[in-house]
């Protein structure tokens, strides 16, 4: 009985040590760095699509709308230390002016100490300038923040490195173009217990002479964003928003159209807007239509019904017929548990508030 | 004479208790080339971590590139070998079997057979065991530096595991 049960023990071990090891070198990626350390497991990109189901239908447009959100914050990070990402701000017209306003602040000046942050930090601007009294296409900006807290509820580190790639009207007035391709380097902002990560490059357009209509343009071919441990990586995206400043509250139309791979989620899918996204004011978006598509033409189509309900319709088989209708909002898609207080924005997400904090 | 024999039981229990020791040791080197060197996004082991992730350091220079897979066959075929007991037969078994495992698993990465796999999109969703496997016969990368050093490592553990036989 007893060498019956050592037997039953020890292929019971047996069993276990190969279920064990075999979990562990998937786990790990097999171990292998490939030659020169690439990465063993990358997110997938176009070669393993998702496919998108009625399981999955939710989670997909959430992660979509906060990444576009994240994305939409980034073009802040010319004005004031990457404020949009304190997950109230989102890209907006003031946004805009404030990244113009800083550009106006530096023009007296060729380069600027290491200043320290207000509530403890530094960042370290350098500017290289054809032209001191003007802003020039091919002038460089750089600054490097170290724990720099500003009182903003918020601690960035990292650097952000700008080359203005086009200028046009006089940014001394509110009739300009601003092109610049945007650097962003181990930039990591936390906030509370939330922290957010962005590596990758992109091109910002800022583009007022149609005053008082306000665009903003954001694209690039790879931005890697980071949300308290879920990795996400934008491909071959290119966001626009547009700002009606001459009436009250403002209008604003974002359209978008990418590529979302996502470890979390286990692939890409590709995203546009069939019917581009409005939003009155402060309000959310009430109108519009974000298409996101995965893997055999299975989709998710992301319907605003008004600035706080959503549907979203699932074709998990790609045959055109939807399969699956949710009803849900603005604040479940962007695992908000309450409104967060924004100024002028179209409010696509927010990365510190995201479903992924929890 | 008792006192003898006991002292004699203790050494080779201790060289045996060694023999896990040696694959947990093995085990935690092959863990800190992840940590100190690789990306952590890309190990799923480490992904939901990978927003703390530091500088990453080259620590192990080129060794870190076939570390974890020597470290991980050795200690799973030494625990296999410790498994199936202390016969010769049993200790060659258990380093060959491990050795099959992981070469199957590496060559799976193979890019040929990538291009053969088409994963059912709705089942992996479903199954996130299977998703994780799908990811990694996809994405990961079939490298022979890897499949060498698989070989050594389960080669060294039925070396080692013949150490204690050999002083018994």
């Amino acid at each position: 009985m007893n060498a019956v049960d050592y037997k039953g023990l020890r292929c019971f071990a047996i069993a276990a040590l190969l279920a064990i090891g075999i979990g562990t070198t998937i786990a790990t990626g097999g171990g292998s760095s490939g030659g020169v350390a690439p990465p063993t497991i990358t997110p997938p990109p176009s070669e393993a699509t998702l496919g998108i189901t009625a399981a999955n239908g939710s989670d997909v447009a959430s992660a979509v709308v906060i990444a576009i959100g994240i994305s939409f914050d980034l073009g802040d990070i010319t004005g004031e230390n990457v404020s949009a990402m304190n997950g109230h701000v989102q890209l907006s017209a003031p946004v805009s002016k404030g990244s113009v306003n800083f550009y106006k602040s530096l023009l007296p000046g060729i380069q600027q100490a290491p200043e320290s942050c207000a509530n403890g930090g530094t960042v370290d601007v350098t500017i290289t300038q054809a032209n001191i009294n003007t802003i020039s296409v091919g002038d460089h900006i750089v600054a490097v923040f170290v724990d720099c807290d500003d009182g903003l509820d918020y601690v960035i580190d990292g650097t952000v490195d700008m080359t203005i790639a086009a200028v046009q009207g006089d940014i001394l007035t509110d009739v300009f173009l601003l092109g610049m391709d945007i650097l962003l380097t181990d930039i990591t902002v936390t906030e509370a217990e939330s922290i957010v990560t962005v590596d990758g490059d992109f091109t910002l357009t800022l583009d007022s002479m149609d005053f008082p209509v306000l665009r903003m343009n954001m694209s690039s071919d790879q931005l890697r964003l980071g949300n308290d441990g879920e990795v996400v990586t934008l491909t071959g995206f290119d966001h626009a928003l547009q700002a009606d400043t001459g009436v009250f509250p403002e209008a604003l139309v974002a359209n978008v159209l990418g590529r979302l791979d996502s470890l979390l989620l286990g692939g890409s899918v590709d995203y546009d807007t069939p019917v581009a996204i409005e939003a009155v004011g402060d309000d959310d978006p009430h109108v519009g239509e974000i298409l996101i598509t995965g893997s055999n033409d299975s989709s998710v189509r992301v319907v605003i019904i008004d600035s706080s309900s959503i549907r979203l319709d699932i074709d998990e088989n790609g045959d055109g017929t939807v399969d699956e209708f949710i009803d849900t909002t603005w604040a479940e898609l962007n695992g908000r548990t309450a409104e967060p207080v924004t100024e002028s924005s179209i409010n696509l997400g927010t990365a510190p508030n995201s479903r992924y904090t929890t | 004479m008792y006192t003898g024999t006991s002292t004699l039981i203790r050494r080779d229990a201790a060289r045996w208790l060694a023999l896990p020791g040696s694959a947990l040791l093995a085990l935690c080197l092959g863990t800190s080339v992840y940590i100190v060197e690789r990306d952590w996004a890309t190990a799923l082991f480490l992904a939901p971590f990978a927003a703390l992730q530091g500088e990453q350091a080259d620590f192990f220079g080129v060794l870190g590139n076939v570390l974890p897979a020597f470290c991980h066959a050795y200690a799973f075929a030494l625990l296999l070998i410790l498994a199936l007991g202390r016969s010769r037969r049993a200790r060659l078994t258990g380093a060959c079997a491990w050795f099959s495992v992981a070469a199957i698993l590496e060559v799976l990465q193979a890019e040929w057979f990538a291009t053969v796999l088409d994963r059912p999109a709705a089942l992996t969703t479903a199954v996130p065991a299977l998703n994780s496997l799908s990811n990694y016969l996809l994405n990961g990368h079939f490298d022979y530096g890897d499949l060498v050093a698989t070989g050594l490592g389960c080669a060294i553990a039925y070396l080692i595991s013949s150490v204690p036989e050999e002083f018994s």
